[in-house]
């Protein structure tokens, strides 16, 4: 259902919780009116009014629900006669009430105008004026019947000394003042709630477009990664060919300059990879935080990484806590963090060297640590590993492929996780990379 | 010994010719083909042991649209594949080890495509096992 067309079936909720609070209303008015202020009032008529108000509530009530569930095509026309049937009768049921209770005697037949209103609000321009007409209708028909005695006026005895029923100078004035006040109010009503619902259906569009254009930026970000990538690849790819002599030997120079172009295009490869994603992230909307299981998550990525360990004959350690398992965030980000931290422990082990993953249960939080014995960092370079674009000085000599950019953005989604993430290392030794995350919002 | 065959499948021209001469000198006996319906329409014919498979090519979804019609073939399903893809780090850690189910038919890996193909040939050999 389009959202304007929701706003009927919640009018219509409306309406039914209007209705109780007028059964109500009718009976302490009547309770106030009869036992404590006195006056004469005929019960029967009050009670079955009361009764069919009830009854009418509930079925009303039941049946929308009835179409709610249904999903019928046609169920907005259905809901639609319902609201105006269910207007009708009650303009009925009110002029059933006054003629009981003192007809125009009774001030509050002024409550004709509320319905109005109400009417005005939930109905279109057209059912509004034609409601509003049948309710003039209603009331003068009440209203002269009475003054011509063709049926019986019932007086609010106590309440009011002089016989306004029957005189027909204030009857005609108060009348025509009253119709006057209708339509006015009708007309008033429409203006604003048209004004109204302009705004509404502006804004939609207007949010409806925004999330398209998002859309549209997103698949352009993601084809300009793949596209960038897929010329770096292929140029790689290339250069392999000829640095792996499949097309035959090479002269040292040429295999000099080969080598060299080699190295740049890991290196350039990395680095798009890495600024793409940083890029990605930030115009990305934010993608949904849910529960889920960490324990599953650090499982997969070791499944992963077991490669590239094994080609350095790192075997890798774990230790993952029973306790350990939901916790709340993007489960994506999380996941690349998890992933950087390990594979950077591989990176910067040497050969047959070993790593440890640990996962422990913290109460409300979960601590995981990956723990290498590899180059380790300086100790006064601890807190800039995690600037953007920062590579440690003994790591730049060492291992040329790196771009210093995954420990920034795995900072970046800690933090907007609300854990944090730090390092302890020792040169030479290796390192132990910590991240303690909240379990739950 | 009969040589191991595989399919490459790949929109990327030169990547293709590369990767051919590669795993040519390995060798595998390779065909390719640049997109999934020429890919289809060579598998009338070459029976591989193998598929490497591009994910990203004329559209987003033609590698696993692809993956989707080998699945429905019975003769098909078994081949091994393996998806290549520039955007492994935006496929999450579990739609990869979803695909990578031991169980899965066909079984599948994912590979990061990069230039350097030690990654790529370690996957052959895993799967043609």
């Amino acid at each position: 259902m389009q959202p304007i067309n929701l706003k009927i079936v919640r009018l219509a909720y409306w309406l039914i919780r209007l209705r109780w609070y007028a059964i109500i209303g009718i009976v302490i008015a009547y309770v106030i009116a009869k036992h404590i202020l006195h006056f004469s009032i005929w019960e029967l008529p009050i009670y079955f009014i009361v009764i069919f108000l009830i009854i009418l509530n509930v079925t009303s009530f039941s049946f929308l629900k009835f179409l709610q569930k249904s999903h019928l095509r046609k169920s907005l026309k259905i809901v639609n006669r319902i609201i105006n049937f269910q207007i009708s009768t009650d303009l009925i049921v009110l002029t059933v009430l006054l003629h009981y209770s003192g007809g125009v005697e009774n001030p509050f037949i002024i409550y004709y105008i509320f319905h109005m209103i109400i009417g005005s609000i939930i109905l279109t321009t057209k059912e509004s004026f034609i409601q509003t007409s049948f309710a003039l209708i209603l009331v003068g028909a009440m209203t002269f019947l009475e003054y011509f005695g063709i049926i019986q006026h019932y007086p609010l005895e106590g309440f009011i000394i002089t016989n306004m029923f029957n005189n027909l100078t204030y009857l005609l004035c108060t009348g025509c003042i009253f119709i006057s006040t209708s339509y006015f109010v009708v007309y008033i009503t429409r203006t604003i709630i048209k004004e109204s619902n302009k705004h509404e259906i502006a804004y939609l569009q207007a949010n409806l477009k925004l999330k398209q254009k998002d859309k549209i930026k997103n698949e352009y970000v993601m084809r300009i990664t793949h596209d960038i990538k897929g010329h770096i690849t292929a140029i790689q790819s290339c250069i392999n060919v000829l640095n792996q002599k499949l097309t035959g030997p090479l002269n040292p120079q040429q295999e000099e300059f080969v080598n060299r172009a080699h190295n740049r295009i890991i290196i350039l490869n990395q680095f798009i990879s890495d600024l793409l994603s940083i890029t990605q992230r930030r115009l990305q909307q934010k993608q949904e935080r849910k529960y889920f299981n960490i324990a599953n998550s650090l499982e997969a990525i070791l499944k992963i990484v077991e490669h590239s360990a094994q080609e350095k004959n790192i075997s890798i350690m774990k230790n993952i806590d029973p306790s350990v398992n939901n916790i709340y965030g993007e489960q994506s980000s999380i996941e690349e963090v998890l992933s950087n931290l390990i594979l950077n422990a591989v990176k910067y082990s040497p050969p047959d060297k070993n790593i440890t993953v640990l996962a422990t249960d913290k109460q409300d939080k979960v601590l995981v640590e990956v723990i290498d014995n590899g180059i380790g960092i300086p100790e006064e370079e601890l807190n800039l590993v995690f600037n953007e674009f920062y590579r440690a000085s003994n790591v730049r000599n060492q291992i040329k492929d790196g771009t210093g950019l995954g420990l920034a953005i795995s900072k970046q989604i800690v933090e907007n996780h609300g854990g944090s993430i730090w390092v302890d290392s020792k040169l030479n030794m290796g390192s132990t990379f910590s991240l303690l995350l909240k379990k739950d919002k | 010994m009969n040589k191991s065959k595989i399919l490459v499948i790949d929109d990327d021209v030169d990547l293709l010719a590369s990767t051919k001469l590669f795993l040519e000198s390995k060798n595998y006996e390779v065909n390719t083909a640049i997109n999934a319906k020429i890919g289809l329409s060579v598998l009338k014919t070459f029976h591989p042991d193998l598929i490497i498979l591009d994910i990203m090519m004329d559209t987003n979804l033609e590698g696993y649209n692809f993956l989707n019609d080998l699945k429905s073939d019975d003769i098909l399903k078994k081949i091994p594949v393996i998806m290549n893809t520039s955007m492994a780090k935006s496929i999450g850690v579990n739609m990869r080890s979803a695909i990578e189910d031991v169980d899965s038919i066909p079984k599948t890996r994912f590979i990061d495509k990069s230039g350097d193909w030690e990654e790529l040939l370690i996957a052959i050999k895993e799967l043609l096992q």
